[in-house]
């Protein structure tokens, strides 16, 4: 299969444009035939090959990232091996299932860790979606010739300057209640402008976040998440009952969802599973996040423009997109700040 | 209201014998002599309960309560402080710190759990620093209260040879005491390792706080028995806190953990204030009316298993910090890491 079939076949089981795809593979490898034939590179010609097998070890708490990484090893044509949860990821069976046999002849699927320890020796190159320090272990398992693409842990959060249509909370709350707020990317703080009264937003946010949790509620949490939840909440019950600073909104008789308004605007970080920190926009936002500039993904912005894009940027996160598209990244976007297809080509130049 | 050493004589009289008083107006009465005395506990306690009817109604407080350095949780004048446990915390962690006016009520439990659960008593050797080198440790003092002989010095080092001098010297059954980190140094030490006299004991404590290590109790069990002589039934599992007073104990490998007629537990649904069914899983809280000078309820980070009126301890899940998206890559580093032994 050429680039055009495999990005057509692909189109259709994550339905997007053919052209889509295409545009991506020119982007990232400078033409969109560089895979099938020599084409021209300065006064040279060249073409890419792709780097294969290629090991995806992936989480079952972000099927999106999987089918997404699962997509970009196919529309190269590299040979893929995958690495599911012990439970599987039902997302991907179905993604699977949708591909011609052409392109499902490239892939091998494994929930044995016996084998994809063993896939791991020959891969030639590993993406593993994983803690900082459970990917610096896999890491010095890998020969100095593997390829290898860490996505380690990432947090996230949301900025909102201004709240004039007042759609912001409903926003919010998508971004944190799709996929039950599991992954990188949705929104472990949201920062307001104290102009949109940040304690009020919380309550509205909660209110949001209640009404999506009677269609959506959460399923197939662990003990240990609703107990790490728990005993967040029971702390922040406490604070809140002795410190008119913090306030607490959560649902009744579980763990569903939490709001927690803080005026201390240092970056704190949620157990997730649909718990949420709303603290007031500071004047410097880099001095609130006191994390690792390395470890901030995504900012959520309302309402989004480039221009505000630009100063946010400075924060160090990989990437700034409009509120309520936090679990949603296009195509396009660069993993983690990384391209994500170029790493996965070598080359060969004639000429 | 009573004065506090009105209702610490009643319940000291309490842990004497069960018949001197009623647990379930005791620790309605000490809630409110706490609620009284101590504006934090008041305002949490109220915001869910004011008024409670029976001692399930009291909320229990978050050990993140004992973590405030302005206010503390005590029932009593801040100036009458006379000992302070600290939690035992990693570095750049707030320490917890529980305050007693004094420890009648805290040794008071200390030897009645031991008499009423039918512990052996026999000669206590430790595996952890004297109460002088860490005065700020509950263990320590428990261990201390316990009669127990000390043998890590103040730099935190074993003295091997003073224990084989112990067990030599002595050569008659004794229990030897400490946590489990401190038994799994001992065992890696590479030091001869002396075996117990015969009918010895072993008690463990504490998991294995501070460190990455993670153990089955399977295997640290049979590590007890093979580098010690120690048969598993002869092996006591203590499980308290520094935000306590009181201790329960465990028996062997599958005993559940028996506390005394002055502690009660109950296993709660993570979210909710209500009880799990029998037999399911939750979220462990304590009531112990030993603790009359901070809070007679405790919320626990412990995983339980509920058991009738008691629990199954299963402790605190490592993996339950937020991990982004290593799920998968956990499971197959545990496998990296353990699956080829």
């Amino acid at each position: 299969m050429d680039t055009n079939k495999r990005a057509t076949a692909l189109s259709k089981a994550i339905g997007t444009q053919v052209e889509t795809l295409l545009e991506l593979v020119a982007k990232e490898l400078g033409h969109r035939d560089s895979l099938d034939r020599f084409i021209s590179y300065g006064d040279i010609y060249t073409r890419a090959h792709p780097i294969s097998p290629i090991l995806h070890i992936v989480s079952g708490n972000t099927p999106a990232a999987a089918i997404q990484t699962l997509t970009r090893g196919l529309l190269i044509g590299a040979f893929n091996q995958i690495k599911l949860p012990s439970e599987g990821i039902q997302e991907v069976d179905d993604f699977v299932e949708k591909l011609p046999s052409e392109l499902k002849s490239l892939i091998e699927i494994t929930r044995s860790r016996q084998t994809s320890s063993e896939w791991l020796q020959s891969a030639r190159a590993v993406i593993v979606f994983g803690s900082d320090e459970t990917v610096s272990e896999i890491e010095s398992k890998l020969f100095p010739s593997q390829i290898f693409i860490p996505h380690n842990h990432k947090v996230s959060i949301a900025v909102i300057d201004s709240d004039g249509n007042k759609e912001a909370a409903n926003l919010a709350a998508l971004d944190i209640t799709k996929y039950d707020q599991q992954g990188c990317l949705s929104p472990h703080d949201i920062y307001v402008h104290p102009k949109e009264q940040p304690r009020s937003f919380a309550a509205k946010l909660a209110d949001a976040l209640s009404e999506l949790n009677t269609k959506y509620p959460p399923t197939g949490r662990t003990i240990e998440e609703n107990i790490k939840i728990d005993d967040l909440r029971r702390s922040y019950s406490f604070r809140s009952s002795n410190d008119t600073s913090v306030q607490i909104w959560k649902s009744d008789s579980n763990t569903d969802w939490t709001v927690v308004y803080e005026e201390d605007p240092q970056f704190a970080a949620s157990p997730l599973g649909r718990f949420v920190f709303v603290k007031p926009l500071p004047n410097s936002l880099n001095d609130a996040l006191n994390i690792n500039k390395e470890h901030l993904s995504t900012i959520a912005l309302y309402p989004f423009s480039i221009k505000r894009a630009e100063t946010l940027s400075l924060c160090g996160a990989t990437r700034i997109c409009p509120l309520g598209s936090s679990q949603d990244p296009s195509i396009f976007w660069h993993h983690d700040g990384l391209q994500t297809l170029a790493p996965l080509v070598h080359w060969t130049d004639a000429g | 209201m009573n004065t506090y050493t009105q209702i610490e004589s009643q319940i000291l009289s309490f842990i004497d014998n069960e018949k001197n008083g009623n647990f379930e107006e005791l620790i309605i009465q000490a809630h409110l002599f706490q609620k009284e005395n101590c504006q934090l506990l008041r305002n949490y306690c109220e915001s869910i309960c004011k008024e409670p009817r029976s001692w399930q109604d009291i909320p229990p407080l978050p050990t993140e309560a004992f973590k405030n350095s302005d206010e503390q949780i005590i029932s009593f004048p801040k100036k009458q402080i006379s000992s302070t446990f600290l939690t035992s915390g990693t570095t750049g962690e707030v320490r917890g710190s529980h305050h007693f006016h004094n420890l009648n009520l805290y040794e008071k439990s200390i030897h009645s759990s031991w008499t009423n659960l039918q512990l052996p008593k026999l000669p206590i050797i430790c595996l952890t620093q004297s109460p002088p080198a860490s005065p700020d440790s509950s263990l320590i003092h428990m261990l201390s209260t316990l009669g127990g002989k000390f043998l890590i010095n103040s730099s935190g080092h074993l003295n091997h040879s003073n224990l084989k001098l112990i067990i030599k010297k002595n050569n008659h059954p004794l229990i030897l005491a400490g946590t489990a980190l401190a038994f799994l140094h001992l065992f890696e030490s590479g030091k001869d390792i002396p075996t117990l006299p015969e009918n010895s004991w072993v008690m463990e404590t504490g998991g294995y706080k501070g460190s990455d290590r993670e153990i089955s109790k399977e295997d640290f069990y049979m590590m007890i028995n093979n580098n010690l002589n120690v048969p598993i039934e002869n092996i006591i599992n203590e499980y308290s806190m520094t935000e306590l007073s009181s201790q329960f104990y465990s028996i062997g490998m599958h005993d559940i953990h028996k506390g005394c007629h002055w502690v009660r537990t109950r296993v709660l649904k993570p979210g909710s204030d209500e009880e799990v069914p029998d037999e399911e899983i939750g979220l462990l809280s304590i009531y112990d009316l030993a603790n009359l000078g901070s809070s007679i309820s405790i919320m626990t980070n412990d995983l339980a298993k509920r058991k009738g009126d008691t629990f199954e301890l299963l402790g605190r899940d490592k993996k339950s910090t937020p991990r982004g998206c290593s799920r998968t890559t956990d499971e197959m580093l545990s496998k990296i890491k353990y699956g080829h032994k």
